[in-house]
């Protein structure tokens, strides 16, 4: 760990295992006195991207063998999607807290039933998660009773528990179910009584900071398809450049947790809002007023996890943490190879992973009910020549498989094992 | 204020100024007339004075040349142009007074053509090209001729640049200011030759070939008939002027970018289409009236709207027909397009459209703030956000361009003007448009107008072709002391 503030050092040095160097990152001195020509892995993650990028540049020069930056600045952003191999020479893996929430707060937007939602395997694989409701068909049914053929049922959540789901456990209403399967999973668990799927008409973004700069971007096609966006954001400077960079966005000067701004803009007539402001506290709150005036959908981004377990109680409709968001990029790095893709379900701390089977592979060639999964491990589905094939007690996982896993964090290192994980 | 670079850089313009009179001596000669001994006194008083100016006052070692002092560069040499332009129209006995000699040198150089002249035909060659010619070289620019030809000038040139070039936002062709002037006059000269080409083919023997092409390209008007156009009875004719002075109102810059094969911008500029949807659209209102009041006929309605409509937007002031005895609604829209003017960045006066398309967009969007007052939007141009101090100086260039119209169609009244003529002269000078309405209408001339009423047009016409800033901002107190 190096950085510049060595008070900051002393207490990460006796808190956490790991050595500090007191220095500025982007000097190649520095840089080596830390080791960094045997290192595996450089990530820089100051708060300026130009020193991220040099660090990174250096780094790999002197023979670092992977290297990650963060790059928040829209211009840089921009850049590295023009550059040839998506990324800089010298740094291998830019990664952009906010970006990455802002793609995936418009995903929960674009997907109206879903709270946590992701793909995997290239698209062909799907993490959604589902409030179950006291009316769903699924309500007090057993798990080996559920006909689902193209998905699998792989975690619930169920006050701040995560249960591994068996053929005999219930499914009781207010549960949280984290499903793997084929795009397109069956409805059967979002059937939400009284509420049909709504087509989207407005779309209001509370919060014109860094995230909600990306979630205008991400969302702003949607205006072809006749679809309303509005912005709010207190400062005015800001407001103009927003309303210069997006012709299509309405923006609007005023606070949004101002109930006041939010009736005179008829906010609460809009079909989803995320809420994106830089307060964790505001954020909340506005997310629950919004959802007290009657708003159908409701995404809130905070800057903490510990606020989570909140968000069920409020009812809103999903949460986006920027750093878990940019975490999901950074393990898919440090898990090694073999892991394609990487989602991270962050109430459940828990990790979704594409894992190529490789020749030699333990897990290859058993049966799945002899295999030995471990406890708070699930094997979701396989994907086999391009077919998704959700799999029974007596499918044998064959090299060159992708296999999705669900697994919980106490159980990594034994998933690990069994796919020769790092 | 600097005062040494600004006599300096005033002397020079001047001297250059005075070498140019001797093109009038030269068609003085061929055509063998006697005044060519007019324009040679002037020519080298002219220069001498200039050359003198620029010795006693050589660049020093403070060439700086900020702001204001590009602006007093402008201005004066503007009007130290129009006094001695003024002197071969006194010597040659042409013009008796100095404010009729005076005034139409200004109106030759601000590109106005309104004259106190009562029999154009009756004058010399040598004075019908003078006139043409100071035409020629006040459309694109005595400056930017000057940073085009002079070294001394390229220090500060953009500021000089900047006080004569029209409009709000001016472009730069290339990264040098000075090859930006001379790829302007290139265009300006390609434009010249082409049209004195094609009139030349249609039928005007050469002299009034160059004469009114220099009329057109600058849009300024002067003619050598006392009926304009209308005594040329050929379409051909007066289609070519319509499409070379609709040429002239568009913006230089898509001319440039265009003759180097890339059109885009010509195909996308918001300035460019609300040009020409207000020409369409004033082309249509006033065939549509002319038909239902007058008996032109289909195809000459459309001849005649378009000469005069072009004609009137463009600032040119040339005529086809007296539209001064059109129906009331013809003879408003044209008063109206007196005010709207050419493109920026084209040799045009008046407001210009951008600053109307600018207006008009300022506008709606006040009055939607009046519903939704938090709402932030932005005024777009081409795409591109045009920032807050641009949209509130093109506001504030409006109001001082209307307040400098009121005050002085007041003075003009004091004069004892009717009020149509009043608006009329008063509309056509400052706008650099011509002829105006009544007494001064296209039938007319403006000999009738008292002296002092010829000053003061003088000044309008001063103050519409720098475009109101340059000239009135020497007026602030602060102007000429020392920051």
């Amino acid at each position: 760990m190096i950085d510049r503030a060595a008070g900051r050092l002393s207490e990460i040095e006796r808190n956490l295992d790991v050595m500090a160097i007191h220095g500025n990152g982007a000097s190649l001195r520095v840089l080596e006195r830390a080791g960094v020509s045997g290192a595996s892995l450089v990530i820089a993650v100051t708060d300026l991207d130009e020193v991220n990028m040099l660090a990174c540049m250096l780094a790999k020069q002197a023979g670092a063998h992977t290297t990650i930056a963060r790059v928040r600045d829209p211009d840089y952003d921009t850049d590295l999607a023009l550059a040839s191999d998506g990324t800089y020479a010298g740094v291998d893996v830019t990664i952009n807290p906010d970006h990455q929430a802002a793609v995936d707060i418009a995903r929960l937007i674009k997907n109206p039933d879903s709270s946590e939602f992701d793909y995997l395997a290239g698209g062909k694989v799907q993490i959604l998660s589902y409030t179950v409701e006291p009316d769903s068909p699924v309500a007090h049914t057993r798990v080996r009773e559920l006909d689902i053929a193209t998905a699998t049922l792989v975690a619930i959540l169920r006050n701040g528990d995560v249960l591994i789901p068996r053929g005999d456990t219930d499914i009781l209403p207010g549960d949280k179910v984290f499903v793997v399967g084929r795009r397109g999973v069956p409805s059967v668990f979002g059937w939400r009584a009284g509420r049909e799927a709504t087509r989207l008409r407005t779309v209001s973004i509370m919060g014109g900071s860094s995230i909600g700069y990306y979630l205008a971007r991400a969302v702003e096609p949607l205006a072809a398809h006749g679809v309303q966006l509005k912005l709010f954001e207190k400062d005015g400077e800001r407001c103009r450049t927003l309303a210069e960079a997006f012709p299509r966005l309405t923006v609007i000067q005023g606070d949004p947790s101002n109930l006041e701004v939010l009736q005179d803009e008829n906010a609460e007539g809009s079909d989803a809002v995320a809420v994106v402001g830089d307060s964790d506290q505001s954020n909340l709150l506005t997310g629950y007023l919004l959802k007290r005036m009657g708003v159908p959908r409701v995404v809130v981004s905070l800057k903490r996890t510990e606020y989570l377990p909140f968000t069920g109680p409020m009812d809103l409709d999903g949460t986006v943490v920027p750093r878990v968001s940019a975490a999901a990029a950074i393990l898919k790095i440090i898990r090694g190879d073999r892991v394609l893709s990487l989602a991270l379900l962050k109430e459940a701390r828990a990790e979704v992973l594409e894992v190529l089977a490789s020749e030699d592979c333990p897990a290859c060639g058993i049966p799945l009910r002899d295999l030995g999964v471990p406890t708070g491990a699930v094997i979701g589905v396989l994907v086999r020549g391009g077919h998704v094939i959700v799999p029974r007690g007596d499918t044998r996982i064959l090299p060159g498989d992708h296999v999705i896993v669900f697994m919980v964090e106490s159980s990594r290192e034994d998933t690990a094992r069994l796919f020769e994980l790092r | 204020m600097n005062v040494r670079s600004v006599v300096g850089s005033v002397s020079r313009i001047v001297a250059v100024f005075g070498a140019l009179m001797l093109a009038p001596v030269a068609v003085s000669l061929v055509f063998g007339e006697s005044d060519w001994k007019a324009f040679l006194i002037s020519s080298m008083v002219t220069a001498a004075i200039g050359v003198v100016g620029a010795l006693l006052a050589p660049p020093g070692t403070d060439q700086r040349i900020g702001n204001r002092e590009g602006m007093a560069i402008t201005a004066l040499g503007w009007t130290a142009c129009a006094l001695f332009g003024a002197l071969p129209f006194l010597l040659a006995g042409s013009l008796r007074t100095p404010a009729d000699a005076v005034f139409e040198t200004m109106s030759g150089l601000t590109t106005t053509g309104a004259t106190v002249l009562a029999d154009v035909e009756a004058q010399s060659h040598a004075i019908l090209f003078w006139r043409s010619f100071l035409h020629w070289l006040g459309g694109m620019g005595i400056v930017v001729l000057s940073i085009a030809l002079l070294p001394g000038l390229q220090v500060g040139g953009s500021q000089l640049f900047r006080a004569e070039v029209p409009g709000p936002l001016p472009d730069r062709l290339e990264p040098r200011i000075r090859e930006t002037a001379r790829r302007l006059w290139g265009i300006y000269i390609l434009l010249t030759v082409g049209q004195t080409v094609l009139l030349r083919l249609f039928g005007m023997s050469l002299f009034d070939a160059v004469t009114h092409t220099f009329g057109t390209v600058a849009t300024g008007g002067f003619s050598t008939a006392n009926k304009s156009l209308e005594a040329w009875n050929s379409p051909a004719i007066h289609l070519t002027v319509t499409a070379f002075m609709f040429l002239a109102g568009m913006s230089f810059t898509l001319h440039y970018r265009a003759l180097r094969g890339d059109l885009q911008p010509m195909s996308k500029d918001d300035e460019l289409k609300t040009y020409a949807g207000i020409v369409l659209a004033a082309i249509a209102l006033i065939s549509l009236d002319l038909l239902a009041h007058s008996s032109y006929g289909l195809w000459n309605t459309l001849r005649h709207s378009a000469f005069q409509v072009v004609s009137v937007i463009t600032t040119t002031g040339f005529t086809t027909v007296n539209y001064d005895v059109w129906p009331p609604l013809s003879r408003a829209i044209l008063l109206l397009l007196m005010f709207v003017g050419g493109s920026a960045g084209s040799t045009g006066g008046a407001i210009k459209v951008v600053r109307v398309n600018v207006l008009a967009k300022h506008s709606i969007r006040e009055l939607k703030r009046a519903v939704y007052p938090r709402r932030v939007t932005v005024i777009r141009l081409n795409g591109k956000a045009v920032p807050e101090e641009v949209s509130s100086a093109v506001l504030a260039f409006v109001i001082l361009y209307l307040s400098v119209f009121l005050l002085a169609m007041l003075a003009m009244s004091a004069m004892g003007l009717d009020f149509v003529s009043a608006v009329g002269a008063v509309a056509a000078t400052l706008g650099n448009i011509g002829p105006g309405f009544g007494l001064v209408g296209p039938a007319c001339n403006y000999s009738a107008v008292p002296a002092m009423g010829k000053w003061l047009l003088s000044f309008c016409m001063l103050v519409g072709r720098l475009e109101v800033y340059t000239v009135l901002s020497m007026l602030v107190p602060g102007f000429w002391r020392r920051p």
